[in-house]
């Protein structure tokens, strides 16, 4: 249980430092997936319980995993999926306008494109 | 900037291992205690369809508004584009013949997934993805154009409102004195098809929600896909 928090974790970490220093619009969102991944591992690794079984009820059965990460990580997809595709789009229209997805460039000729209508 | 990069990195990664050396999970699990008060409380014998549909509705109600406004997005911002045509179809018999075969298939296991949610391991936002995918999978072999058809013909963007309409007045009505979410409202015997309060009823909706909201983001982006 603890090796997969400290993947978790890991996981995370890298996407947040992906998000923040890479350039390319695209590669900031595919961290931003990475990061998803890892607080979904985090939260399925902290309602894990060493024998238990699914949480569906079933007769002679006493140990379940905890069902509410669980449910936690249905928004956590459902939500992930909708920001995902709502920002692709953005990403489409800036590079359709400004043709690159460089974050750099991008801010440059967005100031070109506010100085000299 | 490269130095500043590199300061910022450690300094994230010093915090990150605090944070994990203070991390600490209790060992014991409060699972069988979910188990007696969902038996007793809801009905479903699936524990996670139970707390999304009942324990934190609410949750799951602003996740489907959420999910609402980026497909309103995704179709407003993504008319700007040219579109790029229709998706043809492959020329191969063999695909035509293995995808016109398993993607009614598909569908359909997308269906029992959602209406069995609360008795089995699956649910609303399982089967609507899967429905999706299925659809999305036809239009491989018939094209995009035969695909789309019944997504007008059935007004299937009315009916997803309609869907967050019953969703919305689900919650209307329970929180009234002895309304949905009271405690001695009908809750079925756990294990049979009829149970789980209204988790029929909200799998449906939420599952067209899904099913409505993913194949159209799919699709648009599979229609304007050479614009970039």
């Amino acid at each position: 249980m603890d090796i997969a928090i400290y993947i978790g974790f890991l996981l995370e970490f890298v996407g947040i430092i992906g998000t923040v220093l890479r350039k390319n619009l695209v590669m900031k969102l595919l961290s931003l997936g990475i990061s998803d991944i890892g607080v979904i591992l985090i939260f399925i690794a902290i309602g894990y319980l060493p024998g238990g079984g699914s949480p569906i009820i079933r007769e002679n059965m006493e140990r379940y995993v905890d069902p509410l990460p669980q449910a936690l990580v249905i928004t956590s997809i459902v939500i992930g999926f909708a920001t995902l595709s709502l920002s692709l789009v953005f990403v489409m229209y800036l590079s359709n306008r400004f043709h690159t997805v460089d974050s750099t460039k991008l801010e440059r000729r967005v100031r070109d494109a506010r100085d000299n209508p | 900037m490269k130095r500043f990069a590199s300061i910022a990195t450690l300094i994230g990664a010093g915090i990150l291992f605090i944070f994990i050396l203070m991390t600490r999970i209790p060992p014991m699990n409060s699972s069988s205690i979910y188990a007696k008060s969902v038996l007793r409380e809801d009905g479903s014998i699936n524990m996670v369809s139970a707390i999304y549909l009942d324990y934190r509705l609410y949750d799951s109600l602003f996740e489907v508004l959420v999910f609402t406004s980026a497909i309103l997005g995704v179709s407003y911002y993504i008319a700007h584009f040219p579109e790029a045509g229709e998706v043809f179809p492959s020329n191969s018999k063999l695909t035509f013949i293995a995808i016109v075969a398993s993607a009614p298939m598909v569908v359909c296991w997308g269906i029992y997934t959602l209406l069995t949610g609360h008795i089995s391991p699956g649910g609303a936002f399982s089967g609507g993805a899967i429905g999706a995918s299925g659809i999305l999978f036809l239009s491989l072999a018939i094209g995009s154009r035969k695909a789309e058809m019944p997504f007008h013909k059935m007004r299937l963007e009315a009916l997803e409102k309609y869907a967050l309409l019953l969703i919305a007045s689900y919650i209307v009505l329970g929180i009234f004195d002895k309304g949905l979410f009271s405690p001695l409202f009908w809750i079925g015997i756990p294990g049979a098809f009829l149970s789980g309060r209204g988790a029929i009823v909200l799998n449906v909706s939420i599952g067209i929600k899904v099913f409505v909201g993913g194949w159209a983001i799919l699709y648009l982006f599979s229609r304007h896909r050479e614009s970039v």
